[in-house]
């Protein structure tokens, strides 16, 4: 891979000669795609009632602006080329199935609304409510972080004296047991009763779901650490603090990542629901009230947005991991 | 670099260790006594399983004797110390940390690492790491990894190093090379050594005196003081003369197992 990437970039860049045929038509693939999308946005009539008809075509030419400038950065860069090569395939689909979709909606009225509704339709919706929904994702936003982190803290004591002392293991495994692998969704009901507000009942539960699998698996990480570390530390003049912290824990840091991001995912999962059941802010609520006035377009911003921030969210996890982690080799990308 | 000798005395006295929970007992050393002075270096030699790690862990005090004592310059041992430093035969860097964090961990564990920084460089280019400072365990060689380890036990000067078959996995080469390095540490900090191997010769080319055991039960046989000027030459007359009574010591031992020893 590298050395062909190599090869073909001392072919390309000096003495201007040209790139192989197939690799121009990949890279105009998009932009081709992006025009005709354009003018299949400007050209047709409409079918569908929408707002931002025009706002979504300065969209689709500031993409095609973009994806101009990047081509010409290729030119310059052997770098920017590679990337560019490598991503225009992928880009190049998205444009056609967001395309594709403007045509079975905007433009035939093939598909059945509300349910379905156009790009053009969704792009209203991030435009014109788009306060309510920044609103709404801080909101999502200060509850995962906060409900995530307190978990991911008591689950990391919780793992940590697990691991290390046979005691704490005894009295607390049952527990761990027994309580852990009830959905913590499945509690709404009591903590909703318990909690002075719905806030802190879904932090409580976001932390709870976040607190099992990096309990879990922080545990079974720093339990499973080789004998010999701990020896060799030892014989260097390692005390209990040292060991536990250094040694320990960076020694079980892959299994706590995994717990980490098990947890991330129920965190997710548990703050939409929260939030479509009690809390009266969020991204969640902004869905069912959406979904109450029969306003699908905005359902689907409101998912957008969130697989934006979701997504977002995941990659700041791998992120860290890659850098706690840097010493291993072969690690996944997200 | 230090020129005092640092070395420490060993005095292992009456010392038994039996592994097993009632029913099938092992007992992997039975009464050994063996005095090593300080800044001596002893090769301890004798069959797989004959209780020469048992005994290295229980002067490293990772484990305690069933009877009797061990002691370091006249003071009982009674846990793990970095006055006693320890190498086993495999490496076991911590892979989490660069060669550079690796040697300095001893020094970080007992929290004088800013006033020693000094030390972990002086070290690392002692064994001939400086150029891999900032590379990760997975990133070495087997010979590398194993000065990187040497270091590692050696950054807190300790009295006594004790290793166990050290270069057992390394190839002709890298060993006789990492055997003259050891020679060269040694001879300049006066620490001492207790090394565990399996190879005659290596015992021959390194010690003063090499330690032969018998099988179980495990027990000191016969010590062979090593009378041969310093540097030796490996193929030698005298060299051969020791290595071949060795040989005859070992063979004598009553069990047949051991066809390592028939060169
Ligand atoms: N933790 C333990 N539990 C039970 N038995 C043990 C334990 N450690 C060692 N033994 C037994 O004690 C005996 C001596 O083991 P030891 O590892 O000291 O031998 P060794 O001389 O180092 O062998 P080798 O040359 O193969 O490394 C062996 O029979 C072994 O099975
Ligand atoms: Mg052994």
């Amino acid at each position: 891979m590298e050395l062909t990437g190599n090869v073909k970039l001392s072919a390309d860049t000096p003495g201007k000669s040209r790139p192989s045929p197939a690799a121009v038509v990949v890279i105009l693939l998009p932009a081709v795609l992006l025009t005709l999308s354009l003018a299949l946005h400007e050209l047709l009539p409409n079918k569908q009632p929408v707002l931002r008809s025009a706002q979504y075509g300065y969209l689709l030419i500031a993409l095609l602006i973009a994806y101009a400038l990047w081509a010409m950065a290729a030119f310059v860069s052997a770098g920017a080329f590679r990337r560019l090569r490598s991503q225009a395939p992928i880009a190049a689909l998205v444009i056609l199935i967001a395309g594709v979709w403007e045509l079975l909606t905007l433009k035939l009225n093939a598909l059945p609304l509300p349910y379905f509704p156009s790009p053009v339709k969704i792009a209203d919706a991030l435009i014109d409510d788009r306060r309510k929904l920044l609103v709404c994702t801080l909101y999502s936003l200060r509850l995962l972080v906060l409900g995530y982190l307190i978990g991911a803290f008591f689950g990391l004591v919780t793992g940590i004296l697990m691991g290390w002392y046979k005691q704490f293991q005894y009295w607390i495994n049952p527990f761990l047991r027994f309580v852990g692998p009830i959905p913590a969704t499945a509690w709404i009901p009591v903590v909703l009763l318990v909690f002075p507000s719905s806030f802190t009942a879904s932090v409580f539960l976001i932390a709870l779901g976040t607190w099992f699998p990096v309990s879990v698996m922080t545990w079974s990480g720093i339990a499973g650490v080789s004998k010999s570390f701990f020896e060799v530390a030892r014989t260097l003049g390692a005390g209990e603090r040292y060991l536990v912290l250094r040694v320990a824990l960076p020694a079980a840091f892959p299994l706590i990542f995994i717990g980490l991001f098990m947890g991330l995912g129920t965190s997710f999962v548990t703050l939409v629901v929260a939030e479509m059941l009690g809390v009266k802010a969020g991204l969640g609520f902004y869905i069912t009230w959406a979904q109450g006035w029969a306003e699908y377009y905005k359902v689907y911003a409101a998912l957008l947005i969130m697989a934006v921030l979701f997504s977002t969210v995941i990659s700041l996890l791998f992120k860290l991991r890659d850098r706690v982690l840097i010493w291993q080799k072969g690690l996944i990308k997200w | 670099m230090v020129t005092e000798a640092e070395g420490g005395q060993i005095a292992i006295q009456g010392v038994s260790r039996t592994f097993g929970d009632g029913g099938a007992e092992v007992v992997a050393l039975s009464r050994v006594e063996l005095d090593v002075r300080p800044g001596e270096f002893v090769s301890l030699i004798g069959p797989s399983g004959c209780g020469k790690s048992t005994l290295l862990r229980l002067v490293a005090g990772l484990d305690r004797p069933t009877a009797g004592e061990l002691r370091l310059d006249g003071e009982p041992i009674e846990g793990p110390h970095y006055s006693r430093g320890l190498v086993f035969q495999d490496p076991t860097l911590f892979p989490w940390k660069t060669i550079w964090s690796n040697v300095a961990t001893g020094l970080e564990a007992r929290g004088v690492l800013k006033e020693r920084r000094g030390d972990v460089d002086k070290i690392i280019e002692l064994v001939g790491l400086r150029d891999f400072e900032r590379a990760y365990p997975h990133q070495l060689s087997g010979g590398m990894a194993q000065r990187a380890a040497l270091a590692r036990a050696l950054v807190n000067h300790p009295k006594v190093l004790l290793l166990d078959e050290p270069l057992g996995a390394l190839d002709a080469f890298t060993r006789m090379n990492l055997q003259d390095e050891l020679l060269r540490i040694w001879q300049e900090r006066g620490t001492t050594m207790i090394f565990v191997t399996h190879d005659i010769d290596e015992a021959v080319y390194l010690s003063d005196r090499v330690v032969i055991m018998t099988p179980r039960p495990a027990r000191i046989k016969e010590i062979v003081t090593v009378d041969l000027p310093r540097p030796r030459v490996r193929n030698g007359a005298g060299f051969f003369e020791y290595r071949s009574r060795i040989l005859e010591s070992l063979q004598l031992v009553p069990e047949t197992a051991q066809p390592e020893y028939i060169v």
